[in-house]
């Protein structure tokens, strides 16, 4: 157990948030430290995105805070909350298919002067030479591996504290999938503060530091990943019984 | 400079575009809008109230009717906030209707008699000069943040969203332009014909606007330029279309949408005519 005043980037409190009549998870609690990469596991339908759409206020709360740096964030709006230094990597990418690439990254540096949009465009470019390639095709004929990089390097464009991942995994082939993780290692070397959420249990467990384990919306273990991977509990439910 | 015909024929082409213009503000933004023959009617009666009975100059008239107008966009847009597709559809065709119904009943305005007696001041030059402008105003907008905020929007309104784009603020601001270019158009259109009754504005124009954009493209504002001018010029060369106007339009959309279902005029034609341009000279 770690003790709990150690430096916090983001703080989730006794969370609870629904939609209409249904409660999408309840009494949630998690905390992310400066520079560490915490992953969300759990099954279909569990809570996760739920809780990722609250913290970017997508989704207001029905209970409980978030606190961001210290500051509460829950009742701010989504553009605010962008400014403050969170992004998000939407699941499914959520990019803009009928613009250029190079465009959809402006977008992602929509709160900064432009000096700084085009020096980070390079520095980009640098780490995803696919995309400077084809900076100006439309982001609609790039490869679904190369379209979650797109989201990826598009949520860095707003120089992000904390970035907040959904499913990069998802629908992508398992070489694919290491790519992606390990642009996902360097981003935490480089001193990002990530929030992973993945169905994909295995790779999450082996990438991060620490993880939750969510089930019907709600939070039923947590721990250090080396911990929780030899977890019969976990290995039973989420790693196919596997190692 | 023309022959009266043709410099009509012109004018209306001029007013046609501003209101084509008016509707591909808001829609580039991803917000549907059947409102803007309301827009129109409240900038024709309001600049015809300016300048017939309270003796104000034609283009402050203008300028002030187009801000009324804008003030009502503003209105319309906040329901916009939360209401989508077709439901804003509805709720914007509902609005001008209101409009029309208003003006039908509003004595001071002439209700159901109309409103007739203004001077001619719309010409040529000054459609055009205000078209210019609005070209100069729609080019720096698609190269600005704010365009680029609007395009991100109409593409996926989450993601825009999550980006950090205020999107309360922008759609107001959509609105809100779009119903100043759509007052503007009513103003000039009140000054050229002289005189204005409601059902001029009803529900069939705002769906003419609607085909005009949706004919030339939605890409870019080149579109709309394009599709009214031709939808607007070619009922004029082939006379007998003008009274099947409606069902020519109906046809010539079906036609588009399976073979061109973006529109006339996108993004990479006008990329590639710039780049041939720039190769000639
Ligand atoms: N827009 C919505 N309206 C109503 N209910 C929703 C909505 N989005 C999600 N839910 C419900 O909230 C619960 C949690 O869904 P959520 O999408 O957060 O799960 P998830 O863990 O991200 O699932 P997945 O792994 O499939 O993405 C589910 O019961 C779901 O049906
Ligand atoms: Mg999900």
């Amino acid at each position: 157990m770690e003790p709990r005043n150690k430096q916090q980037l983001l703080n989730v409190e006794e969370l609870t948030t629904g939609y209409a009549e249904i409660v999408a998870f309840r009494e949630v609690n998690i905390s992310v430290q400066h520079g560490e990469m915490v992953a969300i596991i759990g099954a279909n339908g569990a809570g996760k995105t739920s809780l990722l759409r609250t913290i970017t206020g997508v989704l207001r709360p029905k209970k409980g805070k978030i606190k961001f740096d210290g500051r509460e964030i829950h009742n701010l709006p989504a553009y605010q909350i962008v400014q403050m230094g969170i992004s998000w990597v939407q699941e499914g990418r959520a990019i803009f298919k009928r613009v250029t690439i190079e465009e959809n990254l402006k977008v992602g540096a929509y709160h900064r002067d432009k000096k700084g949009m085009l020096s980070d465009m390079e520095i980009t470019f640098e780490r995803f030479p696919i995309l400077k390639n084809r900076r100006s095709q439309l982001a609609g004929t790039l490869s679904g591996g190369e379209q979650q990089m797109l989201a990826i390097a598009r949520a860095l464009m707003s120089r992000p504290r904390l970035i907040l991942l959904d499913e990069p995994s998802l629908g992508l082939a398992p070489l694919i999938v290491q790519d992606i993780y390990g642009i996902v290692s360097d981003l935490q070397s480089d001193g990002i503060t990530i929030l992973l959420v993945e169905q994909n249990a295995s790779i999450a467990l082996k990438t991060a530091d620490r993880a939750y384990v969510m089930e019907t919306g709600r939070i039923v273990m947590e721990g250090m990943t080396r911990d929780l991977m030899t977890d019969p509990r976990v290995q039973e439910a989420y790693l196919g019984g596997q190692r | 400079m023309f022959s009266s015909y043709i410099e009509s024929i012109l004018i209306f082409n001029g007013i046609h575009i501003i209101m084509a213009l008016s509707l591909y503000l808001p829609f580039s933004a991803g917000q549907i809008s059947l409102a803007q023959a309301g827009f129109m009617a409240i900038g024709a009666y309001a600049s015809s109230v300016m300048t017939l009975f309270w003796g104000f100059p034609f283009y402050i008239a203008l300028f002030l009717s187009g801000l009324l107008s804008a003030m009502t966009g503003v209105l319309v847009g906040f329901p916009a906030i939360r209401i989508k597709g077709i439901y804003l559809l509805l709720l914007t065709l509902a609005f001008g209707e209101m409009v029309r119904v208003f003006f039908l009943n509003f004595e001071f305005t002439g209700g159901a008699s109309g409103m007739g007696g203004m001077d001619l001041q719309t010409n040529f030059v000054n459609v055009y000069t205000i078209v210019a402008i609005l070209i100069i105003f729609f080019y720096r907008l698609s190269k600005s943040r704010m365009g680029r905020a609007f395009e991100s929007m109409r593409e996926d309104e989450l993601a825009a969203e999550v980006m950090g784009i205020n999107i309360v603020k922008a759609k107001l601001l959509a609105f809100g332009v779009g119903a100043f270019i759509a007052g503007l158009g009513g103003g000039l259109y009140a000054h050229y014909v002289m005189y204005i009754d409601s059902p001029k504005f009803g529900f069939l124009l705002a769906v003419e606007f609607f085909v005009f954009v949706v004919f030339g493209g939605m890409e870019i504002f080149w579109g709309p330029i394009i599709g009214t001018t031709l939808l607007t010029l070619i009922p004029e060369v082939v006379r007998f279309l003008k009274e099947w106007r409606m069902i020519f339009y109906g046809l010539v959309i079906v036609v588009l949408m399976i073979v061109r279902p973006q529109g006339l005029i996108d993004k990479k034609l006008v990329d590639d005519i710039t780049r041939y341009a720039k190769k000639l000279f």
